[in-house]
């Protein structure tokens, strides 16, 4: 048979096939935005060096350099003692117990239990725990002497500090500290607290106060900032892992974590209310984004809000919306919240 | 003196025959136009009256030649099991011819397949000392195979993985990734993603043949080839042969693809330059197994591609010259952003493009001395592009130049080989060189320059008897990144010598049918400049190369029979069972080095063992063919400190199965294959199972109109497989991390229509 060519068949087909391409994309309805929202972005930029301090009555937000700490002591109630912020890469402390201050040297290393401090702000999950005993006319520092690993980023010599609190007296915390590697160099310093601020800053390389908290601790509510924080690597060893995130101040706010139930825009003071206020500091944390091995971004969790409880029983509801800006830099954490009246 | 006079007598009677010669010569060629080696053609000599006088079984020289001092008509036969005649022939060969060229197509061979991968020249299979698979074109219609990807998940041997984004890898004898040799008309195919490269970007549309050597072939190939060798012919011009062919095909899951393409064999009648050329495109619109996620399990897809090649046949030599272009764009989009405002969204554009030049030279010295010259320039180009959409307004704007990236891949390749027959066909010498340079240029690697690899090869086939053939092989390395200074405090410290890679196959004729067949090879891989120079550092990531890294080795060992016979004039059997061992050291893997750092380096891991067995039995009856294959891979890896420790184990097994009905000459077919219980790593370590699955496809091909049209249609997928579980605690990069991994996009109905004017 002879074959009769017919240009429109194969016309026909070739534009049938050219023509098949990737459908635009429909477009989403736009979200009724509920009454009252407000939002904000914290710019702490993409190397996160900003941290920014908010509060939700006055709505102000402050500013300041991620601070260049090792040691933090606490102004409030109970003495106690953080090292999960600051620059160091490392937060872990050893405890030795009956052993001179002098007798630590390197040789302790290798027997040494690390311990991490936790975000929470509890004293009994602090690498250093209850290291003060209540006396008379104010605290005593226990007899234990602590070994704090500032990481693999300091120099060898410096990397280890030996530490042992004397006492707090009079609103000063007093300790005794020295670099394990180097056992010539000993130090004794008191660190004047402030009664207007959650901690007061100490950094073991100026051997000086450091100002990491720019306002009064009444004046605000959240901070966001960089922080650390143990996980178990597949073996089960735990290692630092740095983190970003949105920590509270836990004498303004107390916070509630909602991922089921009833979503944002239906949640109403009747469901807060029923809620369990939680007074951790990390309550908030980091984890209302999550990284999409997918995209290569963060995303935000779905359906995680919280709902914020004031020191004046007010009640907010609050959803993170977005980690990045309009150019897609992360570090931008976009918060909205809505008062529940 | 009288020696003197011996030679000198010998010599004038050589020229004293040479003058008086009656010789005529016979030229035998494959559809690329190769002289077709060590092929037997039976000769029927003939009276003035057309009588059969005698008749002669005569094979191909080196040079696909039979000379032939008769003076007779010779009427030329070809046992139909090995191939058929291209054009047509006049028959009989008269006596006024001194030369006659005659074009077979040898794919229809179907037990004794020709195969061209580490030799000069086309051969039978069989001939070769190790093992070679063909896959036809035939075979790959057959299939309705799109793009390399579908015609190798047919294949037993073969392990595949899939990723939406990077494409599909494969693995042959339980090695992956770097460890396997992709070439296209035997040229290395760059462009590699996480060590792999994507084959779903090779269309199938302008493709001769795939040959699969399994085990090393660093000897003749280099580096990169431990695994194994996939070697991708694709069609040349044919002598006195035009022909125009498209394809269009389309299915139920979103691919719509056409392709054409034609070939003139002469550009005119007194021309010597035949000219191929074809273009095509692939659009796959994207598949989502859960239409409420904006993104895609299988990303959309939109392929361009096109080639052209220019055939100069001269009397004693062929160039060629070929250039082919292609281009690929993938959509990636991130699930929807609900943030009480607005609703945003994440596109990633994958853009692939790839050049490749071909330059490619056969010279034929005389009847015994051969030259070819490969030279080839290929530049691999992939550029990433993230935007971020507003879902509601429908802008979009580019993000981060962090998020943006581009990678550009160069690489010039020259080979060069003579190939040598001894007067008396019994050793076929093959020495050769070849050199490489290599550049890779992206944001993350540190060097600019790139790595040059130059080798000097040598190999032959020595018939030791008519039953017993080996073929020792060696190839010396200089890469001016790896290697040792053989003398040091003599040659300047910049001078080094990679690993000396040696190969013994041995092939024994047992009986008429049945081949046995040994080998030892040693493998070579030289780190990559991704391995060596990449740095990815930032808040979130710590990967990075390392300089200290040293060349993977392996020892391979195989051992095979093939059992091949045509029983009778409809009946044809072959049966393969082979068995190999792999012993790989310092094999270069990503791993977290440290914790704390959470530190991703490429390291030398320490061992890698893998071991299988392969079987093949195919059954032939009349327009019937039964194929049955399976494997067992058994893999072991072992850090040099014996700290990490895995072991896994693969099964496959095929079945593919085809007939075609005399009246109306319609086929059926029914491919599938059985992967079984699967395992992956996690980037910590982890291993993960992977359940198993079947996968099946089921077509038929009615060609229309003298053949001129070929319609197909068939299911693919007939089971409908979409996600297997898989035990792993994270997705990987491109995959979800929901407990399921991405085998294929469900069950797929397809018609195609192919039509040849």
């Amino acid at each position: 048979m002879k074959l009769k060519f017919n240009p429109f068949v194969l016309l026909s087909i070739v534009l049938f096939t050219f023509f098949s391409c990737e459908k635009p994309e429909s477009l989403y309805k736009q979200p009724t935005i509920p009454q009252g929202l407000q939002t904000q972005t914290f710019a702490m930029g993409e190397t996160y060096s900003n941290q920014l301090w908010f509060d939700f009555e006055t709505q102000k937000t402050t500013v300041n350099t991620y601070g260049n700490w090792d040691i933090a002591f606490s102004c409030q109630n109970e003495p106690s003692v953080v090292i999960c912020g600051g620059k160091n890469s490392n937060f872990t402390v050893a405890e030795f117990e009956n052993v001179n201050f002098k007798d630590i040297d390197a040789s302790y290393l290798t027997a040494a239990k690390w311990k991490f401090d936790q975000p929470s702000g509890k004293i009994d999950s602090s690498a250093f725990g209850r290291c003060f005993n209540k006396v008379v006319d104010g605290y005593e520092g226990k007899s234990a002497i602590y070994v704090l690993d500032l990481g693999e980023d300091s120099l060898k010599s410096f990397r280890y500090i030996k530490i042992q609190f004397i006492g707090v007296k009079g609103g000063a915390y007093q300790f005794k500290w020295g670099y394990v590697n180097v056992p010539a160099l000993t130090y004794l310093t008191q660190m004047v607290t402030d009664p207007s601020k959650n901690y007061v800053y100490y950094s073991f390389s100026k051997k000086d106060v450091v100002e990491n908290e720019p306002v009064a601790s009444e004046d605000w509510d959240l901070v966001f900032t960089t922080y650390k924080e143990s996980v178990n690597d597949p073996n089960g060893v735990p290692y630092n892992y740095i983190i970003r995130g949105a920590l509270a101040n836990l004498k303004t706010i107390s916070i509630a974590q909602i991922d089921k139930g009833i979503a944002y825009e239906a949640c109403d003071k009747t469901f807060a209310l029923q809620q369990k206020f939680r007074n951790n500091a990390d309550e908030i944390g980091y984890d209302w984004k999550e990284y999409s091995q997918s995209i290569g971004k963060y995303a935000i969790v779905p359906n995680r809000y919280y709902i914020i409880k004031t020191a004046t029983n007010d009640y907010f509801k609050l959803k993170f919306v977005d980690f990045y800006d309009d150019q897609g830099r992360k570090g931008y954490p976009k918060m909205a919240w809505q008062i529940l009246p | 003196m009288k020696k003197l006079l011996f030679i000198f007598f010998i010599l004038l009677n050589i020229g004293f025959s040479k003058a008086q010669s009656t010789e005529r010569v016979l030229l035998v060629v494959d559809q690329q136009n190769q002289p077709l080696v060590n092929f037997e053609i039976e000769l029927q000599f003939l009276d003035p009256s057309g009588k059969v006088l005698h008749s002669q079984l005569s094979s191909t020289d080196n040079d696909g030649q039979i000379t032939t001092n008769s003076t007779l008509p010779i009427s030329i036969h070809i046992n139909k099991d090995l191939g058929k005649f291209e054009n047509p022939t006049r028959s009989p060969w008269l006596n006024t011819e001194k030369e006659l060229k005659i074009q077979l197509i040898t794919e229809i061979n179907r037990i004794n397949p020709v195969s061209i991968t580490g030799s000069l020249s086309p051969r039978l299979a069989t001939q070769n000392p190790y093992s070679v698979e063909v896959i036809s074109q035939k075979t790959i219609a057959l299939m309705g195979a799109q793009n390399l990807t579908e015609v190798l998940q047919n294949q037993s041997n073969i392990q595949l993985s899939q990723d939406p984004v990077l494409g599909s890898s494969i693995q042959l004898q339980g090695l992956g990734g770097q460890n396997v040799k992709i070439l296209v008309n035997s040229v290395p195919m760059i462009g590699r993603m996480n060590g792999n490269l994507d084959i779903s970007q090779i269309p199938m549309n302008n493709v001769e043949r795939i040959e699969i050597i399994e085990g090393p072939m660093s000897a003749v190939y280099g580096s990169d080839a431990i695994g194994g060798v996939v070697n991708i012919i694709t069609k040349k011009p044919i002598s006195n042969v035009n022909r125009v062919q498209t394809n269009s095909y389309i299915d139920g899951v979103g691919n719509t693809n056409i392709d054409a393409n034609f070939q003139l064999g002469n550009l005119s009648k007194k021309s010597r330059i035949g000219l191929v050329c074809d273009m095509g495109r692939q659009f796959f619109g994207g598949t989502d197994f859960d239409p409420s996620t904006r993104s895609a399990d299988w990303k959309p897809k939109t392929k361009l591609f096109g080639s052209i090649g220019l055939n100069y046949q001269l009397k004693k030599s062929n160039h060629l010259l070929r250039y082919s272009a292609f281009h690929e764009k993938i959509t990636d989009r991130s699930d929807a952003e609900f943030n009480l405002i607005t609703v945003t969204g994440y596109n990633n554009y994958f853009n692939t493009y790839r050049n490749d030049f071909l330059l490619l030279s056969d010279f034929t010295l005389n009847k015994r001395n051969k030259l070819q010259f490969q030279n080839s320039f290929n530049t691999y180009k992939r550029k990433k592009t993230m935007v971020r959409r507003n879902l509601v307004e429908g802008t979009e704007i580019l993000t981060r130049g962090e998020d943006q990236d581009t990678t550009t891949n160069y690489q010039a390749n020259f080979r060069g080989f003579w190939s040598y027959q001894s007067a008396n066909k019994k050793i076929d010498w093959l020495t050769g060189y070849e050199g490489q340079y290599e550049s890779i240029q992206t944001k993350r690697v540190t060097k600019r320059d790139g790595i040059f690899d130059m080798g000097i090869f040598s190999t032959a086939d020595i018939n030791l008897s008519p039953k017993v053939q080996l073929k020792p092989s060696v190839r010396f390395v200089y890469n001016n990144q790896f290697g040792t200074n053989p003398l040091p405090g003599i040659l300047s410290n910049g001078f080094k010598i990679a690993p000396i890679i040696p190969s013994l196959q041995l092939k024994f004729n047992a009986t008429k049918h049945l081949a046995i067949r040994g080998s030892y090879a040693r493998g070579f891989r030289a780190p990559n400049i991704k391995e060596l120079y990449f740095m990815f550092v930032d808040i979130n990531h710590n990967v990075q190369g390392n300089q200290l890294l040293t060349t993977e080795t392996a020892h391979n060992f195989i051992g095979s029979i093939d059992y091949r016979h045509n029983i009778n004039n409809i009946s044809a059997v072959t049966f393969k069972l082979s068995y190999f061992e792999n012993f790989v050291t310092n094999q270069i893997q990503l791993a977290l080095v440290d914790n704390k750092s959470n530190l991703y380096q490429y390291i030398n891991i320490g061992k890698m063992n893998s071991q299988g067995v392969n079987s093949q039995i195919e059954y032939f009856y009349n327009q019937l063919q039964i194929k049955l294959s399976s494997s067992w891979i058994n893999n072991e890896s072992l850090s040099d400190d014996g700290s990490n420790w895995k072991k896994w184990t693969v099964v496959q097994t095929g079945l593919n199965l085809m007939y075609t009905f005399q009246k109306p000459k319609v086929s059926l077919q029914w491919f599938s294959r059985y992967t079984g219980k699967n395992y992956g790593f996690e980037e910590t370590g982890k291993p993960f199972e992977i359940a198993p699955y079947f996968i099946a496809d089921m077509s038929m091909s009615v060609p229309l109109l003298n053949e001129h049209i070929l319609i197909q249609a068939g299911c693919k997928n007939i089971f409908g497989v979409t996600q297997v579980l898989s035990s792993a605690s994270t997705g990987s990069v491109h995959n979800n991390g929901n407990g399921n991994l991405n085998i294929a996009n469900g069950r797929n109905l397809f018609v195609s229509i192919k039509i040849n004017l």
